[in-house]
């Protein structure tokens, strides 16, 4: 026979818990999913880009300067084939260096280290970037439409990070 | 105001108006903290805490002064603080004392945990005080990290990059925790840390001091004229420099951080996992101390009969004054790369820190063990203070109020001219004057 007082201290207990439950969502006000929303933004064309040449884009782009310049928003477009481009974060996950591609080693290079990483995946093969605990650059995921024109829908990753790479991509290393 | 027989000078009326405040704060929630100003000389160890909190006080004077110019977004930073420190009237002179400051609140917090560590003073009920109290060092070592992060000039950015590459690497909590504070980027870092910076941690602090101040605070307005006089001068005489603004074109030099995180930039620099090597090591070493009140059970006050405490202590000053140098130390040689440069070779670096605490803790043990076999040594006999006529230290006494105002004065003068460096060193030691006119004072008034 449990105590009647016993009975209704953990009732009120349990009810003091439960009254504190739905603050727990109020997380999200840290992370909010307006700042972090990627909308559908067209970032440019394919044809205007040489096969094996780059371009730099902002994304998601507001026309706030101040927001625009953030180089968590520097992406470069690589057009690896005739009908095939990559888009990475152009941030170096050593230390945040703003990383390019480099034609003539077909590389991607930071040029503040030398951390290089291969266009196929970004994935960091040489430099200090080799011991960083993630070699996965993120991945700004984009569509080709008819006309070329390219269209950021969202990244993949963590900018600075890295991102975790899909199975078949950790096969290919 | 009105004519009495005995008539009360201007200072006999200050101070019954001083006692008479006091006599009416004490009904207040203030006196359940009973501050005691020493009517004799004291040696500052024991109220090294009061010191670390007026210390904290300047930093929240100055740090207010500096957030109305301070403009927390990614184009602004750097050159808001720029615009501090070069346009602003007396801008430099905040900067530098809000810099300096920091750097004497970290130096005085360590001072004073290591006095209460080897004079024993966790002990008698006091654990909960030395808990909080290790707290409260960590806050304020990660506060004037963030502090400096906020210039958001390449060494800033650099600061950012590991903590951030730190948190994300703790599992679980670590990349939750990053993607609040680091948000969508930069704009939001900034804006994120600055908040910590200014209002959080400031306020957490604060909430701790009320759990980590005993009951019996010593207030020794000498000594507190002494240090912030000394904080002054440093400040006019070793300017910080603004460092160059981050551009992520720009490639990073290699560069030392702020002193206190030199230990853990130099376990990072052995190249070994980041989270064993950035987050863990430290918290185990801040867990050595934070443990002390509860492994040392020992009845003994004595440094012979605390042999746990005594290695600890020891171990603790060597590895951190260890680990603080090696930072600093980076190959020089230009033709080598960066990871070449700063790499540190980890198995010499953990021989030298298993080797210093072999020698700390055994040390400590022979120590506790033969000690008590040596003949002790004779007592020293106390010294009988230096004779000194009542006049002579009245006379100095004068003398040194008359240096103070002369003092005050070249300092006003110097601000006038604009000769902000020579008008602050003029203004520290004229706060160092009046604290040995305090303890001049108190030499006459203890007879």
């Amino acid at each position: 026979m449990v105590d009647r007082r016993t009975v209704i201290k953990t009732i009120f207990v349990a009810s003091g818990i439960a009254a504190l439950a739905p603050f727990f969502p109020l997380g999200k006000f840290l992370t909010p999913e307006a700042q972090a929303s990627y909308p559908r933004q067209k970032v440019g064309n394919i044809n205007s880009i040489p096969v094996l040449g780059q371009i730099f884009v902002t994304y998601p782009k507001t026309g706030d300067p101040s927001k625009d310049n953030d180089p968590f928003r520097q992406f470069l477009i690589i057009r690896t084939s005739e009908n095939e481009v990559k888009a990475y974060s152009r941030v170096c996950l050593h230390l945040w260096c703003l990383i390019d591609y480099k034609k003539d080693k077909d590389l991607i290079e930071c040029p503040c280290h030398g951390s290089q990483y291969l266009k196929e995946n970004g994935y960091g093969i040489a430099g200090p970037v080799a011991k960083q605990p993630n070699r996965w650059l993120p991945v700004l995921q984009i569509e080709v439409d008819e006309n070329g024109d390219i269209y950021a829908i969202g990244i993949e990753g963590e900018i600075g990070y890295g991102r975790s790479p899909k199975p078949e991509e950790l096969r290919s290393i | 105001m009105s004519q009495e027989e005995k008539k009360p000078t201007l200072i006999d009326k200050v101070i019954e108006g001083y006692e008479w405040t006091i006599k009416r704060l004490e009904r207040t929630i203030l006196f359940g903290i009973r501050l005691v100003i020493p009517n004799k000389i004291v040696s500052p160890h024991g109220f090294l805490g009061m010191l670390t909190f007026i210390t904290f006080i300047v930093l929240g004077v100055t740090g207010v002064l500096l957030m109305f110019y301070y403009r927390p977004t990614l184009t602004d930073a750097y050159d808001s603080v720029k615009l501090i420190n070069d346009e602003i009237d007396f801008g430099m002179v905040i900067r530098n004392i809000h810099y300096h400051a920091s750097n004497l609140m970290i130096f005085l917090a360590v001072y004073h945990l290591f006095y209460q560590l080897f004079s024993s003073r966790y002990k008698i009920r006091n654990e909960l005080i030395w808990v909080t109290g290790v707290i409260l060092g960590t806050l304020t070592i990660v506060e004037a990290y963030i502090g400096y992060d906020l210039i958001m000039n390449i060494r800033a950015v650099l600061a950012i990059n590991i903590g951030a590459a730190l948190t994300y690497s703790t599992p679980f909590i670590g990349p939750l925790i990053a993607n609040v504070v680091i948000g969508t980027g930069f704009n939001d870092l900034i804006l994120r840390i600055y908040t910590l910076h200014v209002l959080l941690f400031p306020m957490i602090m604060i909430i701790l001091f009320t759990i980590h101040f005993p009951r019996n605070l010593v207030f020794d307005p000498g000594m507190v004229g002494i240090i912030i006089g000394s904080l002054f001068i440093t400040s006019a005489l070793f300017p910080v420099p603004l460092g160059d603004k981050y551009s992520p074109d720009v490639p990073a030099q290699v560069t030392v951080p702020e002193w206190y995180i030199n230990p853990l930039y130099a376990l990072l620099r052995t190249e070994l996992d980041k989270f064993l090597m950035g987050v863990l090591l430290p918290t185990l070493f801040i867990m050595m101390f934070m443990v002390v009140p509860f492994v040392d059970r020992s009845k003994g006050m004595k440094l012979s009969d605390r042999p746990i405490a005594l290695g600890i202590g020891v171990s603790g000053i060597l590895q951190s004054l260890v680990t603080t140098v090696w930072g600093f130390y980076v190959d020089p040689d230009p033709r080598k790369s960066y990871l070449e440069r700063i790499a540190i070779d980890p198995y010499l670096f953990f021989g030298v820190l298993i080797l210093i605490n072999i020698v700390s803790f055994g040390g400590a043990y022979l120590y506790s063990k033969y000690a008590k076999k040596i003949q002790p040594a004779p007592k020293r006999t106390r010294q009988e203070p230096i004779k000194i006529s009542q006049d002579t230290i009245e006379g100095i006494v004068y003398a040194m109020v008359i240096a103070e105002f002369f003092v005050v004065g070249v300092s006003l003068y110097m601000y006038l001219l604009g000769d902000l460096t020579f008008g602050l060193i003029a203004t520290g030691l004229s706060l160092i004057i009046f604290g040995f006119i305090s303890y001049g004072i108190r030499l006459i008034t203890s007879r």
